[in-house]
């Protein structure tokens, strides 16, 4: 999981283009849309294309991207909880 | 009825150097890439600005292009809804249009970027610069294989003369498969300013046509 | 200042190939929507208004043998003769100009299995326009508009002022776009589409619908003799400056877009607004903005009419399409139906017409808005 978790890190700072940002100044607990890395929709739409791109598995829809995309940890547990069934 | 309008100020972005009122501001080595290239411009001006580099190209290019005009119209004394813009440019978004495809043509690869898609209209690029100084007012944004010296003038002109619009930035900003040019510059209606004003030149067909 | 007024128009969509068979099949609250089964737009099925390609290119084959078209350049071509038709136009007259409005244009070109015999230089929207102004033998290089969703809109505006100013005494404004593979799976990359026709303004709305077309709408500073005369009487544009695909939460651009095109017209217009043809796009965020902005200019009470769940948000089309029906509309006196709406979705009170009805009306107000921020509104009215 911890490993899932730093590379999850090192992926969304390549697809959103956070320039400016560490995989360490990402608190993997942390909510990703409230504040700190100043993510939009269309961020959260380019998540939901990671998460298929790079494990296969779809979010359906908005709704259950809210649950998914709520923190690195949440996405980390999404993707192993779907390797698992 | 024109008189009173000047163009205030000029920024020219071209081969990697930033040219203001015909005076080289920033320069980098040629060599450089464009994306490398607005990276140095960026740092330059002390920019904090995250979002820029989500920006695709042709936007980046704006950005920095009005980064360097922003003192001419950014002051109290105007609104933004008293500030338009109006671009012109002959490749439209084509740069990320093609960036874009390459997301949706590989039936095995098939993963269409909402990222990469929403920056496939040129106007865009007019979003992020009014997004950037709070820019209220009209704005459009028209292509052409050249700049339209003419049609340019006749739409600013209606714009001050008519729709009550103190600012206009207006200009070029072109960029595809890394070839770019960029020329943007303000267009003020000074009839009711008392202050000194810098003046390029009276705000003319004429004018453009030097300036493009 | 002169005036500008509208002399004629066309629309080509799936309710067919001129204005009077799109309106007869709008009065009828006949949708042009369907479940699009077709692997080279979209792996999975999809609503969308799409115009047949074998009839379109049969109706081209009426006006020219010339094959040398793409469907978007065709669909312009076809707008515009039909357009054309009833007028004495003089194409190589040095006061009359093509304005061509249009997101994509010719974008299916960068697929390099698209249309191998069409040269790749027209996916530039500049050499596209080229193509259809010198089909035409316009003597003016064409004006393209390239705004996003609203680029009909500007397209109109630009005309009207243009003539206004005496710059030209006939513009003739084609706004046109295609259905592509590119703009369907960016709407779905975007979770924009909906998964039934779209709902304008309903609490169930989910998204949008697409759709294609060209419409072409004639402004010309002489009045047609033999008919009741619809003016262009002023229009407005602004941007949000909030966010390059969201729309504004406040309404805050389109409502100063709104009271600028209503300041411009107060000389022009013959009575208050009698209807608003919204953008009404039916995605949740669209939709409630548009209410916001239309209740704080106090406009609860005016009907609003929505057209994307007949014929799909066209996008460069749309509001070139959607201003010929506001304007026929004035001239019939039939309101047209906001299909796909049944009960109010929005947070504060709009009036949503939903079923055609007679009324006698004198000037409208048409909105849209798009990507970018930016929002646009124009006023027509009886002379």
């Amino acid at each position: 999981m911890d490993e899932l978790i730093e590379k999850l890190k090192v992926e969304i700072i390549e697809a959103l283009s956070l320039e400016e940002i560490t995989p360490a100044d990402i608190d993997a607990n942390a909510p990703l849309f409230l504040d700190g890395l100043g993510l939009d929709s269309i961020d959260a739409l380019e998540l939901i294309v990671l998460v298929e791109k790079k494990y296969g598995y779809k979010i359906q829809t908005a709704e259950e991207g809210k649950t998914v995309l709520y923190s690195v940890k949440s996405m980390a547990e999404f993707i192993t909880n779907r390797q698992k069934s | 009825m024109t008189e009173n309008i000047i163009i205030s100020k000029y920024c020219r972005v071209v081969n990697n150097k930033i040219i203001v009122d015909g005076e080289v501001v920033f320069s980098s080595d040629s060599s450089l890439t464009f994306a490398e290239f607005v990276k140095e411009v960026y740092k330059n001006k002390a920019m904090v600005y995250p979002k820029f580099y989500k920006m695709d190209n042709l936007s980046k290019l704006g950005i920095i292009a009005a980064e360097f005009l922003s003192d001419e119209f950014i002051s109290e004394n105007i609104k933004g809804d008293e500030i338009n813009i109006i671009l012109m440019n002959s490749a439209s978004s084509l740069d990320t249009d093609k960036n874009f495809q390459n997301t949706i043509k590989d039936k095995n690869n098939y993963f269409p970027s909402p990222s990469v898609f929403v920056y496939t209209l040129p106007n865009i690029v007019i979003g992020e610069i009014c997004i950037k100084h709070k820019i209220l007012g009209e704005t459009a944004f028209f292509v052409s294989e050249k700049f339209d010296s003419e049609f340019i003038y006749n739409m600013v002109s209606d714009l001050i003369i008519h729709q009550g619009a103190k600012v206009v930035i207006t200009g070029w900003v072109d960029f595809l498969d890394n070839e770019y040019t960029a020329t943007l510059c303000v267009v003020k209606n000074i009839e009711n300013s008392n202050n000194n004003n810098n003046e390029i030149a009276k705000f003319t067909i004429e004018s453009l046509r030097r300036l493009f | 200042m002169k005036e500008a007024y509208f002399i004629a128009d066309n629309i080509i969509s799936s309710l067919g190939f001129n204005t009077e068979e799109n309106l007869c099949a709008i009065e009828k609250q006949t949708t042009g929507i369907s479940l699009i089964e077709n692997k080279e737009l979209s792996d999975n099925p999809f609503y969308a208004s799409i115009i047949d390609a074998d009839k379109l290119n049969n109706e081209f084959s009426k006006i020219s043998d010339n094959n040398d078209f793409t469907q978007f350049e065709k669909l312009c071509i076809l707008s515009i003769t039909d357009a054309l038709r009833n007028t004495n136009i003089d194409n190589n007259a040095d006061d009359t100009l093509l304005i061509l409005s249009t997101t994509k244009g010719n974008v299916n070109l960068l697929d390099e299995n698209c249309c191998p015999q069409i040269e790749r230089e027209r996916s530039f929207l500049w050499k596209a326009a080229d193509q259809i102004n010198n089909y035409f033998k316009f003597k003016n290089k064409p004006i393209i508009v390239s705004n996003a969703c609203i680029s009909g809109v500007v397209g109109i505006i630009t005309a009207g002022r243009l003539i206004e100013n005496g710059k030209y005494k006939n513009v003739i404004v084609c706004g046109a776009d295609v259905l592509t593979k590119f703009v369907v799976s960016g709407f779905q990359s975007f979770l924009a589409l909906s998964s039934t026709p779209c709902k304008p303004f309903d609490i169930n709305r989910s998204g949008l619908t697409l759709g294609e077309g060209s419409g072409t709408i004639i402004l010309s500073s002489e009045p047609k003799s033999n008919m009741e005369n619809i003016i262009y009487c002023g229009g407005s544009i602004s941007n949000d400056a909030n966010h390059i695909s969201g729309p504004s939460r406040t309404g805050e651009g389109l409502y100063l877009a709104i009271k600028k095109a209503i300041k411009q017209s107060k000389n022009k217009i013959k009575s208050e607004i009698g209807f608003i043809s919204v953008h009404g796009t039916a995605t949740p965020f669209n939709d409630e903005m548009e209410a916001i902005a239309i209740n704080r200019m106090q406009f609860s009470e005016i009907p609003l009419v929505g057209l994307k769940g007949y014929l799909g948000h066209t996008l460069g089309a749309a509001g070139v399409i959607e201003s010929i029906a506001a304007i026929q509309s004035m001239k019939t006196g039939k309101l047209h139906a906001t299909v796909g709406y049944e009960n109010s979705g929005v947070t504060v009170p709009v009036y949503v017409n939903s079923i055609t009805i007679e009324k006698e009306i004198s000037s409208c107000l048409k909105v849209a808005s798009g990507f970018g921020g930016c929002n646009a509104a124009v006023i027509f009215s009886k002379k």
